[in-house]
């Protein structure tokens, strides 16, 4: 068994409306996602805006409650469990939001913030609580006068130290991180990056990095799957990306980021159209309405996620079932 | 190569004929710690049919810098510099009245915003608000203006034209609207266009999009862009030189080429080294990082505002600010030890 694992997750959200207030539609942000996570590794989850990446993180630590579906974390379901034996399992599961300045509760200093969790799950005893936030600032390397700091009194870069720190407070396993990075500039964001990675060493953490950055993930992560409109579309493990990728949307995501590099000024891969919306996807594929490659059958029928070698995974009919082996 | 880099070529060895000259530029804002400089100095020259990228994290000014020349800044607590010259042919724009800028703005200088949802006004049509861009500044009736205002649509290819003249904003997604605001910029023909993070707020594929129709508009059009932006990878895709800001100075300006091949300036350097690259083995290692932060605007060094983070700082850097100097005919650099060596392939 996985250290984490999400079989079949569903999470719809109601759209109401009328004057009775009446459920008239429903987005579906997540449809049907299974996925696992290996102890020790990192999974990037990529995806743009809308895609479910955010809504697939919250609803695999029960922030939202998911609509059907199933999640384990060391063997143990979690979607059934009430919230008092769901507790203990919180605690070694952590979130880690995108936005420092939001994520942070502005009339709180940062030892209050993270006296709070240390005493709500009573992490350390009591009289040791001062000491251990001196050693979690230190860990993420913030100074020890900025204990009685408010949050307005740190720049982004602090404030996602400090967001990290409370995550850590409670000594969890696996940590979410939501877009950890892209509310910061270029030079800060490394050195989060590279706090981050310095933690996942000494703590032995397993992680899911959500984020729109492929630069990044590839950087950081040792596998990743892309998202597109609320499915998993493609698997891939980080190394030697450009080689593997087989699904068409995650070319298109490749080839439409822009390279650090000028004289690879090659025209920037134009993907038609926009991502449909939520509350009505494609009946067959996601990706149908903006695919160079579609077929018939793709309007109609939607492609499983199948298992191409060891690492890879993809949902694409072309790739999966080429149509000159489909009998009927 | 593509059309694009062909064209950029074009520029740099044809001849250049300066379309707006920035001049010494300094903007200081009054508040209540006092008198706050948010640009110092800062000048470059926007040449014709160019696209200038002007690159920095945030808070470095160069928000400010696009404001200043448009002077959208609020006037009751803004001062600029005495010897502050922006220059668009032959009159400078810091001696313009309120109402011969009003002439300008939208006509000859056009203005991306960022953020495409709070740059157009929500009660009205986007037919409406791209008419009030013509009405204002040419004297087109109103039949004329309906059938201008459907080809610019048309041109920033937004389909159904003559349906989306009636929509209001909401009804248009995040890529759509940000093609109205580039077809209101370009309404009248500008000679210059300032995009002031014109695609940061969008997904990677509609950021494609977008880029893609401004090239072309550029070529077609011979708008010159100054794009101002903090991605490194939208300048080295879309610019033909790029100027660097940090702290409120211009650090380094340089052919777009030579500053990602042999970044001059320690700063530039160090910024290009954080980014992740794609593709290599790097993969899992610490990336370089700029130690520290940026200096507070109030409390600025008197010499080098880099010294502090810079890793080859020597005595000098801490006891005098450097000069903005050439380097070579199209480059300059602002640091006493400026890097010369060329990168090795």
């Amino acid at each position: 068994m996985s250290f984490v694992e999400v079989n079949n997750l569903v999470k719809h959200f109601p759209i109401r409306g009328g004057i009775l207030n009446q459920v008239t539609a429903h987005v579906q942000a997540v449809s049907d996602v299974s996925l696992r996570i290996e102890k020790g590794e990192t999974l990037g989850v990529i995806g743009e805006s809308g895609c479910g990446k955010s809504t697939l993180g919250k609803t695999m630590i029960r922030l939202l409650e998911p609509t059907s579906g199933s999640v384990y974390f060391e063997g143990v379901e979690t979607t059934g469990l009430s919230h008092g034996s769901l507790m203990p399992i919180r605690q070694r599961m952590q979130f880690i939001f995108q936005d420092p300045y939001s994520s942070l509760n502005p009339r709180m200093t940062a030892a209050q913030m993270l006296a709070e969790v240390i005493r709500f799950h009573n992490v350390v005893p009591r009289r040791e609580t001062d000491k251990y936030i001196d050693e979690l600032l230190e860990t993420v390397q913030l100074r020890k006068d900025s204990k009685n700091r408010y949050p307005h009194e740190f720049s982004g870069g602090q404030r996602q130290r400090l967001n990290i720190a409370r995550a850590l407070a409670v000594k969890p396993d696996f940590i979410i991180a939501d877009e950890p990075v892209s509310a910061l500039d270029v030079s800060v964001q490394a050195q989060i990056l590279n706090l981050l990675m310095d933690l996942r060493e000494q703590f032995g953490l397993t992680m899911m990095f959500i984020s729109h950055d492929l630069k990044v993930v590839e950087h950081f992560c040792d596998r990743m799957v892309i998202m597109y409109l609320g499915t998993i579309v493609e698997r891939l493990s980080c190394d030697d990306i450009y080689n593997q990728v087989k699904h068409p949307y995650t070319k298109a995501l490749l080839k439409s980021n822009p390279i650090n590099d000028p004289d690879d000024r090659e025209e920037l891969y134009i993907l038609e159209g926009e991502v449909p919306s939520p509350s009505n996807p494609p009946a067959g594929c996601p990706f149908v309405t903006r695919c160079e490659i579609a077929e018939p059958r793709c309007k109609t029928d939607r492609p499983p996620l199948v298992q191409l070698g060891e690492e890879q995974q993809v949902a694409c009919w072309a790739v999966t079932h080429p149509a000159q082996k489909v009998k009927s | 190569m593509s059309t694009l880099a062909a064209q950029s070529t074009k520029t740099q060895t044809g001849t250049r004929e300066i379309a707006l000259s920035v001049q010494q530029l300094t903007t200081s804002f009054r508040s209540d710690d006092g008198l706050v400089t948010a640009i110092s100095n800062a000048s470059f020259d926007l040449y014709k049919g160019e696209a200038l990228g002007l690159v920095g994290e945030s808070g470095c000014g160069k928000s400010v810098t696009s404001k200043s020349i448009m002077r959208l800044l609020p006037e009751h607590n803004t001062r600029y510099g005495s010897d502050s010259k922006v220059m668009l042919g032959n009159d400078d724009l810091m001696k313009f009245s309120n109402r011969q800028m009003r002439q300008i703005r939208g006509d000859r200088i056009a203005m991306i915003f960022q953020e495409p949802m709070t740059a157009l006004n929500p009660v009205f049509t986007v037919g409406w608000q791209l008419d009030e861009a013509l009405r204002f500044h040419t004297k087109l009736n109103r039949a004329g203006r309906r059938k201008r205002v459907v080809e610019l649509l048309d041109m920033v290819e937004i389909p159904n034209p003559d349906k989306r003249y009636n929509e209001y904003p909401h009804q248009l997604s995040g890529g759509m609207r940000q093609r109205v605001v580039i077809a209101m910029a370009l309404a009248c023909e500008p000679e210059i266009l300032i995009a002031d993070e014109p695609t940061t707020a969008l997904d990677v594929t509609i950021q494609a999009q977008i880029l893609r129709l401004m090239n072309e508009l550029r070529e077609r059009t011979g708008t010159a862009i100054l794009l101002i932006t903090h991605d490194l990878g939208v300048v080295a895709q879309t610019c033909d030189r790029v100027v660097v800001m940090y702290a409120g100075q211009v650090v380094e300006q340089a052919p777009v080429r030579d500053l990602f091949h042999s970044p001059s300036h320690p700063y530039t350097r160090a910024l290009l080294e954080s980014i992740p690259r794609s593709g290599t083995k790097e993969k899992g290692k610490r990336l370089a990082t700029i130690n520290g932060i940026v200096p507070s605007l109030l409390d600025m060094p008197k010499a080098c505002r880099f010294a502090e983070r810079c890793s080859g700082c020597q005595a000098r850097c801490e006891a005098d600010m450097p000069e903005l100097l050439n380097i070579s005919s199209d480059r300059s650099v602002r640091c006493h030890f400026p890097v010369h060596k060329e990168k090795s392939e």
